[in-house]
């Protein structure tokens, strides 16, 4: 299991994903009528990859990372014989 | 991703389409954790096996394998007569907790391809039992193998970007330790050939 590489910081083609992503969930929301669980799911996740992609930082992967990071300090590099 | 075609296996499996899998995880993952909830809290299933019954006595009747397109092939209504239709009691336990079970494990992204895997096995079954169920079956199946398909990148946003390392060290640990004169934890590995 090597480290997901994500860190914070979002490429252009990250950022142009989450914004598609964004797009489609909000018109997604839109047709499962605005008020029902997977309407607003659809809504909170596609304000999400917006605000994220015009960002272009995402603080999940930051806070994600700083766990990998305390794996790794754990001990994780061993299961790469190759290092 | 660059120099993978568009839609290649190895450019799903891109960690920057984490927030895509993501949002297929939890749409399918609510789906299963809904569906087996009114099992668990209906009165047909859990209590009673009225609910498996109705259902498999429907995929596994003359009318669904009559005609020229019968919404269910003759094998599978035959395993469901044979097979299903005894096991009933088990069954009208197992689908709603494993659908629950599905459920959580795709919206928190534990053990994620392997709650994947059942869900589209799931999802499969239905499906041979004839319940397209407005196409959300399909989808949610067609979803699923995408999920798996796109491998560590589908928990990118999940608790198995943490969860999974710390299983494969402890995992990696005790094969160790079991080994007789095993090296212990923070010996270095050997270095060079022989």
């Amino acid at each position: 299991m090597t480290a997901i590489e994500k860190t914070g910081p979002l490429d252009r083609m990250e950022r142009s994903v989450r914004a598609a992503l964004g797009i489609v969930l909000i018109l997604l929301a839109w047709g499962f009528g605005w008020t029902s669980v997977e309407a607003i799911g659809a809504l909170l996740l596609g304000l999400a990859a917006l605000a994220t992609a015009a960002a272009g930082f995402s603080p999940a992967d930051r806070m994600l990372s700083r766990f990998e990071g305390l794996n790794r300090r754990d001990g994780n590099r061993q299961m790469k014989p190759g290092d | 991703m660059s120099q993978a075609p568009l839609l290649s296996s190895s450019s799903l499996r891109d960690p920057r389409l984490g927030m895509v899998w993501l949002a297929a995880r939890l749409w399918v993952g609510w789906k299963f954790l809904e569906a087996g909830w009114e099992k668990v809290t209906g009165s047909e299933w859990l209590s009673s096996t009225e609910g498996v019954h109705g259902f498999l006595s429907g995929a596994g009747s003359a009318e669904a394998t009559a005609g020229e397109h019968a919404s269910v092939s003759h094998w599978y209504a035959w395993l469901v007569n044979n097979v299903f239709l005894h096991v009933q009691g088990l069954l009208a336990y197992l689908v709603p907790l494993g659908e629950i079970a599905i459920g959580i494990g795709l919206i928190l992204g534990i053990f994620t391809l392997a709650a994947a895997f059942f869900g589209a096995m799931l999802n499969l079954l239905f499906m041979l039992s004839g319940s397209l169920s407005a196409g959300v079956n399909p989808l949610m199946f067609g979803l699923e193998l995408l999920i798996m398909f796109a491998g560590a990148a589908a928990y990118v946003y999940g608790v198995d970007r943490i969860l999974l390392p710390q299983i494969k060290r402890r995992w990696a640990n005790r094969s160790s330790h079991s080994q007789p004169g095993a090296a212990p934890d923070a010996a270095p590995l050997p270095q060079g050939g022989s």
